[in-house]
């Protein structure tokens, strides 16, 4: 088991990906990776293999479950299959049913992000 | 004009000495039996119709109808040099005998027009000078001696000829007539079935000359089939006969046609008149009336509306008046000097377009009153398309006002959580990194914040609520990025909804200016209130060339202002600047 559970942020603003990167690694998480949007999410995620990837819903190009379904897809193959959290600064509601029948475990309003709450959905031991 | 009488009375004398000549031939030739007849038909058919095309010519130049005409004539005298001694008149005659009753069918089909419209005539057409003209040349150039092949025993011999093959010119001759008793019979049936397409007053026009063609064409395709079976019959002497009967009606027909024509037009505008009042009277359809009375079932009308500056039809929607040579022609209405309506009527008609204005003169008033009734149903219509744009308008607002929200605000509030979460976290182990995030986040807050009223400012401004359209549109100028110089501000306070709409009049305006307008110097604002009627004036010194139909910002703003019964008009001719004007009725 690793020491600490790598992550990677995706999302389309530059500012919540670095004040997200700052709080969690401040929280135990190593950040191995950022993605601004779907496509390079979907690459990121198959090269960088994190173990949770924080995923904006509402991306430029493709939406965030969307990603989920190709990145999940993607590590059934090799076996490698990260935990995926949605995030977004809307209601998790605003989605309807698409939130609870993606493959994610979960959703997290942007502004109640902590390590903590991220643990609680993936599971991951605190560092 | 001078050019084309000049043309024409070289081709009249040029037909009178073809007459002359073709006269002097046949009373020179030994195979004449009965020269003074023959004569004297030859010249009646040739002149008739050189006569009638000639006046048809000088008539109407751009119709070919006259010279179709013409050319009949011309090559009815051409096949009249068969009887000839001479051999190279004797075979120039023979070679294009039965050009007479290419060009004919030619002028029968292209009847009135001068056009051929049907591409089955146009084959037909060309299938004739094929088989009556190309393959009868073939057949000269293989007999040597016509005898007794080309049923003329003392014809001169065929200079024309190569060889001598009686035979083969049998053949040839056999196919030509096939060809042409199939063909006649052809164009006659297309003559029938055109017939049944036309209106009742282009029928009252074409009929007499559509009858008495088809009749020729009908009489000859029956003559050439009587002669692939016998070669001297009182059968074919008949058809003959009625061929060139009819061929002699041909011209005559056309003169009565046009005559029943003009006559039928004068009755009809009478009628017209008449019928006007009843259809008034009954509240009933001028069109219907007017579409009776021309014969033309097609005949539409298109009110002139100067507001719209458009034409539109009956149920006041937007009507685009025909190009020229599109099948349709249109003639305008006025009453006393002013435009009202145009109408639309079918271009086979067209030689009835003095018919069409005199009807639109005796419709004038009817057709005013009838017009108010189509710029109401216009506006109707104009109204709910401008609703309908002004709803969309705010949805785009709002869709847009959102986007805004979560791009901007939104996100910087989010950060400073996440920055003041994380402070938190770190103020007891490093209050120093703490009190940096806590800076961090409180100048994001006050970027927030300015965001925020900028948003609030383009929903609406505060200012102009408070303080009215003076201080407000001050406040825009001072924030535009190009100079704007302020002329006549209104003192006084206006109505909510006008200062709202001037307001955002002048910053769409200003907008524009410091987007489009290129190398602008400056822009000049002026507003006024007085007798009743608020005016906004925007101009600019930039490269201009904005149209309103174009982009939403403008049109949304006419659509705006037309919603307080105003007005908003663009003048922006390019390279020279661009002036917009509103103006809005408003209680004084």
């Amino acid at each position: 088991m690793k020491d600490r559970c790598t992550l990677l942020i995706v999302d389309d603003h530059d500012a919540f990906r670095a004040s997200a990167a700052r709080l969690l690694a401040a929280d135990g998480f190593t950040v191995i990776g950022e993605a601004a949007d779907g496509e390079s999410a979907v690459s990121a995620a198959r090269s960088l293999s994190p173990d949770v990837i924080l995923l904006d819903v509402q991306l430029p190009d493709i939406d965030g479950f969307a990603v989920a379904d190709r990145v999940l897809a993607a590590a059934r193959d090799n076996g490698h299959v990260p935990a995926i959290v949605l995030t977004s600064s809307r209601d998790a509601s605003d989605y309807g049913p698409s939130v609870a029948r993606s493959g994610a475990r979960g959703f997290i309003g942007k502004a109640d992000l902590s390590g903590a709450a991220l643990r609680a959905l993936t599971g991951e031991p605190a560092a | 004009m001078r050019s084309l009488r000049a043309a024409l009375i070289f081709v009249g004398t040029a037909g009178l000495a073809a007459g002359l000549f073709v006269a002097s031939v046949r009373l020179t030739s030994s195979r004449e039996t009965a020269p003074g007849p023959d004569v004297i038909v030859a010249l009646l058919v040739g002149w008739s119709f050189i006569g009638t095309g000639l006046f048809a010519w000088w008539r109407r130049p751009l119709n070919r109808t006259g010279m179709l005409m013409t050319a009949v004539g011309f090559t009815w005298f051409i096949s009249s040099l068969t009887i000839s001694d001479v051999p190279g008149v004797f075979i120039f005659g023979v070679a294009l005998n039965n050009l007479v009753l290419i060009v004919l069918a030619y002028l029968v089909f292209a009847f009135p027009s001068g056009r051929l419209d049907s591409k089955y005539a146009r084959w037909l057409i060309w299938f004739g000078f094929f088989d009556g003209v190309v393959l009868q040349f073939l057949g000269l150039l293989v007999l040597r001696h016509p005898t007794p092949q080309m049923n003329c025993a003392d014809c001169p011999s065929n200079p024309l000829a190569l060889t001598h093959n009686a035979d083969l010119f049998t053949v040839l001759n056999h196919i030509s007539a096939i060809g042409g008793v199939i063909l006649l019979s052809a164009m006659v049936a297309l003559l029938v079935r055109r017939r049944r397409t036309l209106g009742s007053a282009a029928r009252r026009a074409i009929a007499p000359v559509m009858f008495a063609g088809g009749f020729t064409l009908a009489m000859f395709a029956a003559m050439i089939g009587i002669s692939l079976f016998a070669d001297e019959s009182i059968v074919g002497d008949i058809t003959h006969l009625g061929g060139v009967l009819g061929l002699v009606l041909v011209p005559y027909a056309f003169l009565f046609g046009l005559m029943r024509a003009r006559f039928g037009g004068a009755e009809a505008v009478g009628e017209l008149i008449e019928s006007l009042t009843d259809a008034d009277r009954r509240e009933g359809n001028i069109r219907d009336a007017l579409s009776e009375a021309l014969g033309d079932p097609s005949l539409q009308f298109a009110y002139w509306l100067p507001d719209l500056e458009i034409y539109v039809d009956d149920l006041g929607e937007p009507v685009t008046l025909p190009d020229e040579g599109a099948g349709r022609a249109w003639s305008a209405v006025e009453h006393d000097g002013e435009l009202i309506a145009a109408i639309i009527f079918d271009a086979t008609v067209e030689d009835h377009r003095r018919l069409v204005r005199s009807a639109g003169a005796a419709a004038a008033l009817a057709l005013r009153n009838r017009r108010l009734e189509a710029e109401l149903r216009a506006k109707v219509a104009e109204l709910r398309a401008s609703r309908a744009r002004i709803v969309q308008a705010a949805d785009e607002t709002r869709r847009r006002l959102e986007r805004n929200l979560h791009d901007g605000a939104q996100q910087q509030l989010i950060s400073i959580a996440l920055n003041l979460r994380l402070a938190k976290s770190k103020l007891e182990e490093n209050p120093t990194a703490a009190g940096e995030l806590i800076d961090q986040a409180a100048n994001e807050l006050a970027t927030a914040t300015d965001e925020l009223r900028e948003l609030a400012r383009g929903i609406h401004p505060a200012v102009l609520s408070d303080h009215g359209l003076a201080a407000a549109v001050e406040a825009l100028a001072s924030r535009s990025t190009v100079p704007v110089e302020l002329g006549e501000l209104p003192e006084r306070r206006l109505p909510e909804a006008i200062e709202s709409a001037i307001y955002f009049v002048v910053a769409e305006a200003l907008t524009n200016v410091a987007r489009y307008a290129g190398e602008v110097s400056g822009a000049r604002v002026a507003i006024t209130a007085n007798n009743g009627l608020a005016q906004v004036i925007i101009s600019d010194d930039g490269a201009g060339g904005a149209d309103p139909r174009n982009g939403t910002g403008l049109r949304g703003l006419t659509d705006r202002v037309a919603a307080l019964d105003g007005k908003l008009k663009v003048f922006s001719p390019p390279g020279e600047g661009t002036r917009i004007e509103a103006e809005i009725p408003c209680a004084s």
